[in-house]
């Protein structure tokens, strides 16, 4: 099964982004092919030098950097969001693809399921 | 009598600015702080507009929290808890958005 992950809430206002990532972890382990895409403020959850320890919370994203682990290599970041938040791809933690609307549509349509949080 | 207006939403609250008063602060926590970084959005425009006179800060914990240091607004000061404390004694009413 080929699984889309939208990450598009804020890193830390909730613990939507946490549980969504645990959620990947889960289903990559057994044996989903995942995908993983940054929106809105998700896309916040890739930038470096997190504090998270300041609410006794483990840092987002030092835990992405474990995906690989996983064999989740296909990581992708809406374009619009990262203008939206004023960013550029080198800002970011991880080595990601940043796509256009019609390069998400095409990644949403290659997978057979897709959650979003 | 002046306000503070806490601003915890990750969405700039439009309303706000018709609420605004001259001599108001503008305090930016939680997931708001994010809104800092684009000097293109909303927080940006509704600033520039109001000009010099006003004050905004944000909490520095959610701004370190998220690692938007290396992002970060000279125009924008960052505050401890403390002093937000302090800036609730200071203002008449508190509101929060």
């Amino acid at each position: 099964m080929r699984l889309l992950i939208i990450a598009a809430s804020d890193p830390y206002r909730s613990q939507h982004a946490q549980e969504l990532l645990d959620a990947m972890l889960v289903a990559a382990t057994f044996g989903a092919e995942v995908s993983l895409l940054f929106q809105d403020a998700g896309v916040l959850q890739l930038l470096p030098e997190q504090a998270a320890d300041r609410i006794g919370r483990r840092s987002l994203s030092r835990q992405l950097d474990a995906l690989p682990l996983f064999d989740i290599e296909r990581v992708y970041v809406d374009l619009q969001s990262l203008a939206q938040w004023g960013l550029k791809t080198f800002d970011l933690a991880l080595p990601v693809m940043a796509l256009d609307t019609q390069e998400m549509a095409a990644l949403v349509a290659v997978h057979d399921q897709v959650i979003r949080a | 009598m002046t306000t503070l207006h806490q601003v915890f939403c990750g969405e700039w609250p439009t309303a706000l600015e018709r609420l605004y008063s001259p001599g108001d602060t503008v305090l930016l926590a939680g997931a708001s702080v994010a809104l800092a970084i684009n000097p293109y959005n909303a927080l940006a425009h509704f600033l520039q507009r109001v000009g010099s006179g006003i004050t905004c800060v944000a909490l520095d914990d959610a701004v370190v929290l998220r690692g938007l240091q290396m992002h970060w607004p000279a125009s924008i000061s960052r505050i401890s808890e403390a002093e937000w404390v302090d800036l609730v004694c200071q203002h008449a009413k508190s509101v929060s958005w």
